[in-house]
């Protein structure tokens, strides 16, 4: 599928339907994710998805309808699905035209060698893995996805847009008879993957994870990992919605252009960020131009997600939401940062984390995969997995020291976190 | 639809394929979201493939295409069994063999009285307005969501063991929130997501325009809740709450697959390990009795069949407290010693390879006639709680914590003044063995889960997890606030 495709299926559209305008999204999805657990594949599986959005807007309405059937026939049932949505619905008294041409910005992320690594080849690499893994009486789990993947926006009023990207993953969780070990990278290039030093890192961890003891939960000077952090600010990125904010529902409500972190903290989204590109197309706002937009800038909150309407409504500019984003750190690896913690804890991975009160940012989840107790600089042993509640904004406003900033999950740049009293609320049995 | 499943197992047959299953699936799905007066989400989707799952050499292979002829249907046969040759290179001695199960020749069809899709859409839109105009006639409120889902699941399953079987599944759902916003703060109140397997007739009776001033005023009133103290208290917990607890710390926890360590990279292992099936493992007190039923009517598991071919059963979890039994696919059950699988093998899609999931698993009512204040009476510091708020649990199944939707404080056998932001922690075992009531039949609810996450890719599921009141003593109880 392609912009000459798009563009006939727009045309037709435009000369069938009988509304004001129409839109359509496609999104293409090949994929092979080989899975395996202990010690061989469990699940292999190859999908090759389209699906197509079609939405029209007519006399301040809006309709819609999606189908996987993307023949001439199938475009059309889904033009009239719409067509009679928007009849049925009243008028949108939040009503938003379709947006008009747009410029995108150019994210290089298609990369030939992911899409095309044969699955053969994957599961050999998982085969050395496994076996490795079996040498030390560890069981081995985890993915080795390969895919590329498409979005193309067309609309009557002029829009068109394509990008294509590929995203290759592996992790692994290797596990002994009371510990485990984790580590997970995700790329649009697999040639910055290396399964075998991840294999490497989980064994190693859960190696060090052996017998691990009981301590009492309580607050305590704790190292978070990039990992375990990027699992926590997807929670944060989701709340910074404008109009929640606008009107007073949400934690970042009266905070834009106050200090909300320490001054070490800047956060942009940014599409053509090098080390962190994105996909340059607002699925969320009609196929508009993402730009890149600064949310923090040196601890003051600058932007908040803006949706068409809103920005329209209150005449401030869109930001488009994006879960990409890079936020600054500091210099120090994070080996360095533990030989600077006299007693604290290290944790490498997170598990499970939800909101426990949304308008104090406050979540809840468990450590997993290697919990540390650190003395004198140096990990003394590991320690039995624990629950938090504790907020990542807390965290960021009084940091004793960030890190290094890696890329995490494909799509954030962030630093691992020193905290003087992480609140580590109950423990568990293991 | 027959042919095209029939073709798939017979192309992946003559490739070379040991076993082979067929799904020829049409998802029908229609979502209607209204934020405020303003109606944001009216759409229709179609979503209509086939999935070709293969043993070959007791590895698999399993390939999906968003198309339904007869080209891409060999297409993707013939893919999955060159999957499956790849995954053979990972096997040692640990080959898949099912566990057996008859050919089956069969038909299901959801039982729905009124079906939702004729319901105009206009209808819809109007009552959900009419749900959120209510709602923001309330002073202090100053958002409102509701929204229904409608979904018809249409499939035929095919496999080169001669089963045959077509499932017609309807589900509805319905559910809306009110915030309520002063002096800095902000509440929410839902009206909580009751999905079953039924037709519109189900919607009707949740009457979302009735409680909907109710819902409205409730969130206000949160606002200016009390806190709750912290320490060990005792908890009445109502079905619409209960249903997530009997979710993450039992229906989860007894998933075999699980216990295998097959799901040890994302969703977690499980404390109920097998040597905890000789039959002397208390999961709970006495009273705790759970039961895996997917051949409960309106059950959102209870779809005649799963997707691998095993019919629908029920069978025993936890009896008088005591771990019983595992939910299985037909490729773990053999590992734990079952000779048959209990049928909880779903996929979310054609795209999707079936995995072990949790069935309808509902916790038994008390055969006598106690009441929620029945088991009130006896408490005499406490908390009520109904509906779900913060949930999270460790990748075994042992710690957790959660809030809830509304709390109040329960005095001498009393429930008193209304409280705000009430988290509990527990460990599963402990949790179920500290149950000493357990209302009467009157007041069980089926509640239950559509979106329930799992496996990689992640996969969404939907099954029933109905319970009664229960009374719980001892529980911590702390504050979601700092």
């Amino acid at each position: 599928m392609n912009t000459d495709w798009l563009k006939e299926a727009i045309e037709r559209v435009a000369k069938q339907k009988k509304v004001e305008a129409a839109s359509i999204f496609l999104n293409v999805e090949n994929e092979n994710l080989s899975r395996f657990a202990e010690n061989h594949i469990t699940q292999n599986t190859t999908r090759h998805r389209i699906h197509l959005y079609l939405t029209v807007c007519d006399n301040n309405r809006r309709g819609g309808a999606e189908t996987s059937d993307i023949s001439s026939r199938g475009v059309l049932s889904a033009l009239r699905k719409a067509e009679a949505a928007a009849k049925a619905s009243p008028e949108d008294p939040e009503f938003i035209e379709f947006p008009r041409s747009q410029r995108y910005l150019k994210a290089e992320r298609f990369f030939p060698n992911t899409a095309e690594l044969p699955v053969d080849i994957k599961a050999k690499f998982i085969r050395e893995i496994t076996a490795e893994a079996a040498s030390r009486k560890m069981k081995a789990a985890g993915i080795y996805r390969t895919g590329d993947y498409a979005i193309l926006v067309v609309n009557t009023e002029g829009l068109l847009g394509e990008h294509r990207w590929t995203e290759a993953e592996f992790s692994i969780t290797a596990r002994t008879d009371t510990s485990a070990g984790s580590a997970v990278a995700q790329e649009e290039d697999i040639s910055k993957i290396n399964p075998q030093a991840l294999a490497i890192e989980a064994f190693r961890t859960a190696e060090m994870s052996r017998d691990p003891k009981q301590i009492k939960p309580g607050r305590y000077k704790t190292l978070v990992t990039a990992r375990a952090f990027g699992e926590m600010m997807p929670f944060v990125v989701y709340q910074m919605d404008r109009r929640a904010a606008d009107e007073g529902r949400s934690f970042f409500s009266g905070k834009l252009d106050k200090k909300i972190t320490s001054k070490k903290i800047s956060v942009v989204t940014d599409p053509q960020d090098e080390a962190n590109p994105g996909n340059p197309i607002d699925f969320y706002n009609d196929g508009v131009a993402r730009k890149k937009a600064r949310l923090i800038k040196e601890g003051v909150l600058t932007n908040l997600w803006t949706m068409r309407y809103w920005a329209k409504k209150q005449r401030i500019p869109l930001v488009s939401p994006s879960f990409s984003f890079s936020m600054t750190g500091g210099s120090k690896t994070l080996d360095q940062m533990i030989k600077r913690i006299d007693h604290g804890l290290l944790v490498m991975h997170l598990w499970y984390i939800r909101y426990v009160n949304p308008m104090e940012l406050i979540l809840t989840g468990t450590s997993r995969d290697g919990l540390f107790l650190i003395e004198d600089g140096k990990i003394k042993h590991a320690v039995k997995q624990m629950r938090f509640n504790d907020s990542p904004m807390r965290m960021l406003k009084n940091p004793a020291s960030v890190g290094i900033p890696e890329r995490r999950a494909g799509a954030m740049m962030l630093p691992p976190v020193l905290v003087s009293d992480f609140d580590w609320s109950s423990g568990t049995t293991f | 639809m027959k042919d095209l499943a029939e073709r798939a197992v017979e192309t992946a047959r003559l490739a070379g394929a040991d076993y082979a299953d067929a799904r020829v699936l049409t998802i029908r799905d229609q979502q209607i979201l209204v934020q405020d007066l303003s109606p944001k989400t009216i759409q229709d989707v179609t979503d209509a493939g086939i999935g070709v799952r293969v043993l070959k050499d007791g590895a698999w292979g399993f390939a999906s295409i968003s198309r339904q002829d007869k080209r891409s249907a060999e297409k993707v046969a013939r893919e999955a069994v060159a999957v499956a040759k790849a995954s053979a290179l990972t096997m040692g001695k640990d080959k898949v063999k099912l566990a057996a199960e008859p050919a089956h020749v069969d038909r299901f069809e959801t039982q729905v009285k009124i079906d939702p899709f004729f319901i105009p859409i206009s209808d819809k839109v109007a009552m959900l307005l009419h749900v959120n105009e209510t709602m923001l006639k309330v002073k202090g409120i100053v958002k409102a969501f509701a929204n229904t889902r409608i979904t018809h699941r249409h499939q035929f399953f095919a496999s080169t063991e001669g089963s045959a079987i077509e499932t017609l599944v309807t589900t509805v759902n319905a559910q809306y929130t009110a915030t309520a916003v002063a002096k800095g703060d902000s509440q929410t109140r839902t009206l909580q997501d009751y999905p079953l397997n039924k037709g519109w007739e189900h919607i009707l009776a949740m009457k979302l325009e009735e409680n909907a001033q109710r819902i409205a005023e409730e969130a206000v009133a949160k606002l200016s809740a009390a806190y709750p103290s912290e320490g060990k208290m005792d908890l009445i917990l109502d079905p619409s709450h209960l249903s997530l607890t009997i979710h993450e710390s039992v229906g989860h926890a007894t998933e075999l697959d699980r216990v295998l360590g097959y799901e040890a990279n994302f969703a977690g292992t499980s404390f109920v390990t097998l040597d905890k099936k000789q039959g002397k493992f208390r999961y709970g007190s006495d009273i705790v009795n759970f039961v895996a039923d997917n051949t409960f009517k309106g059950g959102l598991a209870c779809t005649g069949y799963d997707d691998e071919g095993v019919q629908c059963q029920r069978w025993d979890i936890i009896r008088n407290g005591i771990f019983k039994n595992y939910s299985s696919t037909r490729e773990v059950a053999p590992l734990a010693g079952y000779k048959r699988s209990f049928g909880s093998a779903r996929a979310d899609s054609y795209a999707s390879m079936p995995i072990n999931r949790i069935p309808n698993l509902s916790l038994k009512p008390s055969p006598k006639s106690i009441s929620p204040e029945d088991l009130m009476a006896d408490v005499k510091k406490g908390v009520w709680i109904k509906g779900r708020g913060s949930w999270s649990i460790d990748q075994r199944r042992l710690n957790f914590q959660f809030g809830g939707d509304l709390f109040y404080e329960i005095r001498n056998g009393k429930k008193t003044r209304m409280l705000r932001d009430v988290i509990y922690q527990s460990i599963s075992p402990d949790f179920w063995g500290a149950v000493d009531g357990i209302s009467g039949k009157k007041y069980w609810e089926p509640r239950g889960f559509r979106t329930c996450g799992k496996g990689e890719p992640m996969q969404v599921a939907q099954m029933t997890n109905g319970g009664p009141w229960i009374r719980v003593r001892g529980i911590r109880v702390i504050r979601g606030k700092k």
